[in-house]
């Protein structure tokens, strides 16, 4: 437990400063996003008002009603899209840079006392922990957003929407709620988790033999998927709260075998 | 006593890179694994730490199958850039029980390394005084040198050569990899020869010489020129 702490620790004191560099230049982006606008709304307004000589009320209706909260923070939702780019590069790079950096840390790493899943676990959290920071942020800087858009713009301007507009999967992220807190979570854990399994599957074999694994492994997980799609097509043998679970039954042992994958590569596969 | 037995490694059905290798490493010698490039030598080491996974073949330590009295410096830097020497130091000190903190201080002392140069900065001869210095201090009784002497200037080779010769090396086995035999043939014990991951011949470094009537590199240099 203590090698897992310590390694973990050294992990976040690596990408410290890196990954917070990145989440300002993100939550300034964002911010002056909404600033943006708001301002440019105004300034819309305002022109059509001038030219037209329309009064407020029919300017508001050309431009097809007040700005929504959801028009102001438009843009967020291609800063989580760099977010969650950022987070599956850093899952490659957290293993690379060990094996392709100046320094080769990785023969360190695989020489220390214990067993070696601590080395697998410790950058799962690391790579984790960078994520629920990520989704803190968002949370802080969307309620910012909020006070932003209900001061820069008059009250008779503004309107009620969802959060950043239609998207149920954005929308997720800001209900604050546990369960959905958790349901994100869990699929950042996946699919970190099959990054890690490519990177070291490609450490543990020969070009065309990795390439294969690989997508012997992609495969694995698509085809039953498609198959239990079809299958639920064709016969109404179950209900759909019944086809969820088992859809997310699947999706769990899935979860199991790659992850036990992982293990037994950086066990007994990888080289160096 | 290190024993490596029936090690055999290849890449693919074609590259064989270690074919049936098999030799010990007695405590209190200095055994040289010398080969041309490519040989396999480097291979060998880290199949031993386990680093790269072999096809067959066990290593004992006194009969047992553990990593844990063998320490492995390696031919280029492992600890991050951005650490201190006193950091890295402090580093291993957590992961390693059997730390000997008395010998890095010595070592450091020894090679004039300053505990806030940062890893990054050194140079390629202070990065393998850090290397040794991280090996002697692991305080195992069997240590793996992957090419010590290689890329770097006359003075720091005489330094490493120099503990070599000293009581750093008492109680120890040690397996090393090296082109630059002249630098350490006088303190060479044992000598395997290493040809297409095949073991050519083993012996002691004292016989050989008398054997043939050559020192070890010019030996060396008979078998590989054949």
């Amino acid at each position: 437990m203590k090698k897992f702490f310590m390694l973990s620790n050294e992990e976040i004191k690596r990408s410290f400063k890196l990954y917070l560099s990145i989440l300002t230049m993100l939550v300034i982006v964002e911010l002056t996003s909404v600033v943006y606008q708001v301002l440019h709304y105004q300034s819309k307004l305002e022109d059509l008002m001038k030219k037209e000589r329309l009064t407020e009320m029919e300017a508001v209706d050309q431009l097809n009603g007040p700005l929504t909260f959801g028009d102001a923070t438009n843009y967020f939702k291609y800063m989580i899209a760099i977010g969650i780019m950022f987070t599956i590069l850093y899952a490659f790079q957290i293993w690379y840079r060990d094996w392709y950096g100046e320094s080769k840390y990785i023969y360190r790493l695989l020489m220390l006392p214990g067993k070696r899943i601590t080395i697998l676990l410790s950058k799962l959290t690391t790579v984790l922990v960078f994520v629920c920071g990520f989704m803190g942020i968002q949370w802080i800087t969307i309620l910012i957003s909020r006070r932003l858009y209900e001061w820069l713009l008059p009250e008779h301007l503004q309107a009620a929407s969802k959060i950043i507009g239609e998207s149920a999967a954005l929308n997720m992220l800001y209900t604050f709620n546990v369960i959905d807190t958790f349901v994100i979570l869990a699929l950042a854990l996946f699919v970190i988790t099959m990054v890690f399994l490519f990177v070291l599957t490609e450490r543990s074999y020969q070009k065309g033999k990795a390439l294969l694994t690989i997508a012997k492994d992609v495969a694995l997980l698509i085809v039953p998927f498609i198959a239990l799609r079809y299958l639920f097509d064709l016969t109404s043998m179950l209900i759909p709260n019944q086809q969820v679970f088992v859809y997310l039954s699947f999706i769990l042992i899935y979860f199991i075998y790659i992850s036990w994958k992982c293990v037994r590569l950086l066990n007994h596969k990888v080289s160096i | 006593m290190l024993e490596v037995r029936g090690l055999r490694k290849s890449y693919g059905r074609k590259k064989n890179v270690l074919n049936d290798v098999s030799f010990t490493v007695p405590l209190n010698q200095l055994t040289c694994l010398i080969g041309l490039n490519g040989e396999g030598k480097s291979t060998i080491l880290k199949a031993i730490m386990g680093l790269v996974p072999v096809d067959a073949g066990t290593i004992k330590v006194d009969g047992k199958t553990i990593h844990d009295s063998i320490a492995f410096v390696p031919d280029l830097s492992t600890m991050p850039g951005y650490m201190s020497v006193g950091e890295a130091i402090a580093y291993m000190r957590d992961y390693y029980p059997d730390w000997n903190q008395q010998v890095a201080e010595e070592l450091m002392g020894f090679f004039k390394l300053m505990a806030t140069d940062r890893i990054a900065n050194l140079s390629k001869g202070n990065k393998a005084k850090v290397n040794l210095l991280i090996g002697f201090a692991m305080n195992r009784p069997y240590l793996l040198l992957d090419e010590p002497l290689a890329g770097i200037d006359l003075f720091t080779k005489e330094q490493i050569a120099w503990i070599f010769s000293s009581h750093y090396m008492e109680g120890k086995g040690i397996l090393m990899t090296t082109h630059e035999i002249a630098e350490v043939e006088h303190l060479i014990d044992r000598v395997i020869f290493l040809q297409n991951g095949t073991i050519i011949q083993e012996d002691d470094s004292e016989e050989m010489r008398e054997l043939y009537g050559k020192s070890v590199q010019d030996r060396m240099r008979e078998v590989y020129q054949t």
